[in-house]
């Protein structure tokens, strides 16, 4: 094994530990931690063992395993930031829905000195 | 200028309601509701988190005064004076900018197709005609390229995208629902338009241009960003 690949699975241990410990002490392992712990895994096998990552990569028709980690990275990034840009338009419309109820509840009619609540007319 | 009463059964008088949208035009609000108030009784301006004395020059003026915490856009600062004027019993709801570059005179006839029945939104044209006056060559080839843009992607067919004056029915105003904040909206209510098959008519109106309007309003170089907001919008809903 070369330098990057102990450094890299040095670190990779160490964040595995520290899952492994917080759901020790949460006394709860959802999928969620799961799931973090099989992609970091998964990431230390591929470091490890580089031709089991070109074996995966012919077998789905791409010639060497950089390109396929290249081609999923990429996928990832995009469903990645689609899914925080629509994450960031929900906030966005909850902040003006709730700025445009405070608004309407101070809004001041033409002569009135201060604000009041604001009723629908009948 | 209250609307006529024979276009409609009886003398019914439409409650209409003018809704101004405010950002930072402490200067120049005083002289556009002066020329609003003298004919229209309910006004609303939203003031949309200015950082200068806007909404204190507002409470010495005949209008609901609003004021949202922080800047949100125009477009929901339009959104905001729609719904008070629901709220309120509105029948036709006016869309008009703050500073000084629409012309009250033009919005008797903005009114007509609606209270004739034949539309259930007006939409204010510089191109039909009337002029706009001192309009730089470089704002008419944006906006030109604005009409091409909304005729490909929202499939509607008209002269002038981007103009601040519209004239609202109480239906089409409940149907129609801004979530653009910025100055997408304008594309946004064409295109909500087309989506809930509202009927819509193009009324020319004159806009006056002069340096503070230029200056104060959207550069060229924004038209890029305002259409990557409204993709970027419909994509992620």
């Amino acid at each position: 094994m070369i330098l990057f690949q102990w450094g890299a699975l040095l670190v990779i241990a160490a964040i595995l530990l520290l899952e492994v410990v917080q759901a020790w002490r949460q006394r709860r392992l959802t999928w969620v931690t799961l799931t973090r712990l099989a992609i970091w895994s998964a990431a230390a096998v591929g470091i490890s063992f580089p031709e089991m990552v070109t074996r995966f990569a012919n077998s789905i028709g791409v010639g060497r395993g950089a390109d396929a980690l290249i081609y999923l990275v990429t996928l990832a990034f995009i469903a990645t930031t689609f899914y925080f840009y629509s994450r960031y338009l929900r906030l966005q419309r909850q902040l003006t829905d709730l700025a445009r109820y405070l608004t309407i509840q101070e809004a001041k009619r033409p002569g009135a000195a201060s604000s009041g609540n604001v009723t629908p007319e009948s | 200028m209250q609307p006529a009463a024979d276009q409609k059964p009886s003398n019914h008088q439409p409650n209409v309601w003018v809704v101004v949208p405010a950002y930072n035009e402490a200067e120049r609000i005083g002289r556009t509701i002066q020329g609003l108030s003298c004919h229209f009784q309910n006004i609303v301006v939203v003031d949309d988190g200015s950082s200068d004395r806007t909404f204190q020059r507002l409470e010495s003026l005949p209008v609901w005064a609003l004021r949202h915490p922080i800047n949100l856009g125009q477009g929901a600062a339009l959104q905001t004076g729609i719904d008070l004027a629901i709220q309120q019993g509105a029948e036709i709801i006016i869309t008009f900018d703050a500073d000084g570059q629409h012309d009250v005179h033009d919005l008797d006839r903005l009114m007509e197709p609606i209270l004739a029945g034949r539309a259930d939104i007006a939409l204010g044209s510089r191109f039909l005609g009337k002029a706009a006056v001192n309009m730089p060559a470089s704002r008419w080839a944006i906006l030109k390229m604005g009409v091409l843009f909304t005729r490909v992607c929202s499939q509607i067919k008209v002269t002038d995208t981007h103009n601040g004056l519209r004239a609202l029915s109480r239906q089409a105003a409940t149907q129609i629902r801004i979530t653009q904040n910025r100055m997408a909206h304008a594309s946004e209510i064409l295109d909500q338009i087309q989506y809930h098959g509202l009927r819509f008519e193009e009324v020319p109106v004159t806009i006056h241009y002069n340096d503070a309007v230029l200056e104060k309003g959207q550069s060229n170089s924004a038209a890029v960003k305002v259409a990557a907001q409204f993709l970027l919008g419909r994509m992620v809903r």
